[in-house]
């Protein structure tokens, strides 16, 4: 960062960055907003999992500006939480709405139809 | 330019006036207000699945901002850490729904486990 003038990889960061950090705010927007539990779990998922990507990327893309960083060990690094994020956010969220809806937790009252309510023994 | 790689004394380096030092000044505040919001939902969740699910996020709104804080004190040790809050995270969140789901697995026995009480 000893440069000031802005070059490709500065403008693809913070293209990045900011992209990941609208997703996140609106992750946690919507845990705030939304009405039950069902549809605080699609916001939580979804965007914040699309947002820690795109901050992923774009530190990936600073930090790879540093002298004598080995850029193997930061893509290395990145990919691996990447892939994690795409595999623990999907399952973890199925894991606690399977719970929420063992447990008894409501549905919002304008939603149509329960099918997993019925299939239940 | 010292300053900003000691990594600790960042605020007034020639780091913060660039482009990127001011998108990462504007993400630190952006998941701090985030950070604000989760930890809203997790004092008022009504249920404990809303709880767990705030604090999940909270967790990955803490990924980031360590994302961003190595980004600009330009440390590359924190990606490791990254690393292992992403697992805890995970771990605590399917730890969380096993209490949800069945909440005397852990403190008491079942009564139709076989072999292990007597």
């Amino acid at each position: 960062m000893t440069s000031t003038n802005t070059t490709f990889l500065d403008l693809a960061t913070v293209f990045f960055l900011l992209t990941g950090l609208f997703f996140m705010f609106v992750g946690a927007l919507g845990i705030v907003r939304l009405p039950d539990l069902y549809h605080r779990m699609h916001a939580a998922t979804k965007s914040v999992t699309l947002g820690i990507t795109g901050l992923l990327i774009a530190a990936a893309l600073a930090l790879s500006l540093i002298e004598g960083a080995s850029h193997t060990a930061i893509a290395t690094r990145v990919v691996l939480v990447i892939l994690f994020q795409f595999i623990a956010n999907p399952v973890g969220a199925h894991l606690l709405a399977k719970a929420a809806h063992q447990t008894g937790c409501q549905p919002w009252s304008g939603t149509l139809s329960d099918d997993f309510d019925k299939d239940r023994p | 330019m010292n300053t900003a790689i000691a990594g600790l004394t960042v605020l007034g380096s020639t780091f913060t006036r660039s482009l990127v030092g001011y998108a990462v000044d504007l993400g630190l505040l952006v998941l701090a207000v985030g950070m604000l919001l989760c930890l809203y939902h997790l004092l008022k969740g009504p249920h404990m699945a809303d709880r767990a699910l705030a604090a999940d996020t909270l967790a990955i709104h803490l990924i980031g901002l360590v994302l961003l804080v190595s980004i600009r004190s330009q440390v590359l040790v924190f990606l490791d850490g990254i690393l292992v809050l992403s697992l805890l995270s995970f771990a605590g969140t399917v730890a969380a729904a096993q209490y949800i789901a069945r909440p005397h697995a852990i403190t008491k026995p079942q009564p139709d486990s076989e072999g292990l009480t007597p």
